[in-house]
């Protein structure tokens, strides 16, 4: 009885369905290549690298580029806007009255404001379903992970993990999608009413508002993700104690093959672990694109809106200038957000991949 | 949530309005205090959600 044969016999039980579907959801293919837990199961037993690092790079710098190119064209518009504005204020002398050209430079901020909000909702939609599938992702991966955890000797972290990580997730999602992601947007659309006129009269909210976004995600991230660490580690302790106990008793109170029967017990375990850890993997590997893609998309928006902020800067008025630098900002806090949940889901999966099984008890 | 939406649609009508009044309002003596009422209006729009903890 080979490892390979133990591994392959578990596997072939186990319904994965569902994730491989959310595997080829999210677009991993394009940048992971094809893969499934099988594979990464078994290149784990072979001691192989499970993906090239280089074919990684080049996909994910092909993608910045298709998204760059993408998003260049609100670029060109923003600063034609702004050279209009520019010649609007030269020409402020040549026309009877100064009201008609400073109410041409309302109008063409009113369409700076239109332009930059367009392509922050577009922004904030994909940043709002990633968020979403993330979750969806890591409700349909514990599930599957649990089970082994508990079948391979880890009844007290199957038993208080699952429930702790499940309503976290759940729990971080409503709080994200309800009131850190508005209260952004929310800043975003003060700090483009801001640009219309010269003073300045909710910028500190704007900014205050954002601030308290990020804090706060911190904060939940933070918590959730250090509560469940403790409680893991606490948990991982308890399994150990119960699986040693068991290996114990059957290595001495089975007469003659008691022996034999605690080793393959010790066998089985490990392949579970090694089950447990290639399907965990296999959702890092899907938690992975699910950040890498969106957060490409959302980094070259925010770097366009950031290389329009310094062209216009000479030409245009310093209003529309400073306030596409600060729809930058918002654009990047939004990564932010993104990456910490995402790190959050990332931490949750490592915690369980990180319990181990058999002899790997400490 | 549909308070803050309220509150932010207000913000946001109000700037805009004052702004527009604010260019072509006549340049006269008036037209200093005239915008600092405008500036005062805006500070009780932005206020206004407190009204709510104070009932």
């Amino acid at each position: 009885m080979s490892i390979e044969s133990i591994v392959n016999e578990q596997l072939a039980a186990m319904d994965m369905r569902k994730i491989e579907e959310l595997f080829n959801l999210s677009g991993s293919r394009s940048i992971f290549g094809n893969t499934s837990p099988g594979e990464i199961i078994r290149s784990i037993l072979k001691g192989d690298p499970i993906f090239s690092l280089h074919d990684i790079l080049a996909a994910i710098s092909n993608q910045f580029m298709k998204e760059i190119h993408i998003s260049i064209m609100l670029g060109v518009q923003l600063v034609i806007i702004c050279i209009i504005i520019g010649l609007l204020k030269n020409f402020s002398t040549s026309f009877s009255e100064e009201t008609v050209s400073k109410l041409g430079v309302i109008v063409c901020s009113c369409c700076v404001m239109v332009l930059c909000l367009k392509s922050f909702m577009d922004i904030y939609q994909v940043c709002s379903d990633s968020i979403n599938t993330m979750t969806v992702t890591m409700q349909a991966l514990l599930p599957i992970l649990v089970p082994l955890l508990i079948s391979m000797g880890g009844f007290s972290s199957g038993g208080i993990l699952n429930p702790f990580i499940v309503g976290a997730i759940t729990i971080f999602n409503s709080f994200l999608q309800k009131f850190i992601m508005p209260a952004v947007y929310l800043s975003c659309i003060f700090i483009l009413v801001n640009s219309l006129s010269e003073r300045d009269y909710v910028k500190k909210l704007a900014l205050l508002i954002r601030g308290i976004a990020v804090y706060g995600i911190g904060l939940a991230v933070t918590l959730f993700s250090g509560l469940t660490l403790v409680q893991g580690l606490v948990t991982k302790t308890a399994d150990g104690m119960l699986a040693k106990t068991a290996k114990y008793s059957v290595d001495n109170f089975v007469p003659i093959v008691g022996g034999f029967a605690a080793d393959s017990l010790d066998l089985i375990i490990s392949c579970t672990t090694i089950i447990k850890n290639g399907i965990g993997i296999f959702g890092l590997i899907i938690l992975l694109t699910l950040l890498i893609i969106p957060l490409v998309k959302i980094l070259a928006v925010a770097l366009i809106f950031k290389i329009t902020a310094v062209v216009i800067e000479p030409i245009g008025n310093k209003t529309v200038s400073d306030c596409v630098n600060e729809v930058g900002n918002t654009v990047i806090t939004l990564a932010i957000i993104l990456f910490l949940c995402a790190l959050m889901f990332m931490i949750f999966l490592s915690i369980i991949i990180g319990i181990g099984g058999g002899s790997l008890w400490k | 949530m549909e308070i803050a939406r309220e509150w932010v649609k207000n913000v946001f009508i109000i700037i805009v309005a004052i702004t527009f009044v604010e260019i072509l309002l006549p340049a006269g003596s008036m037209s200093k205090y005239l915008k600092f009422i405008f500036s005062l209006i805006i500070m009780a729009i932005i206020l206004s959600p407190l009204a709510i903890f104070l009932e």
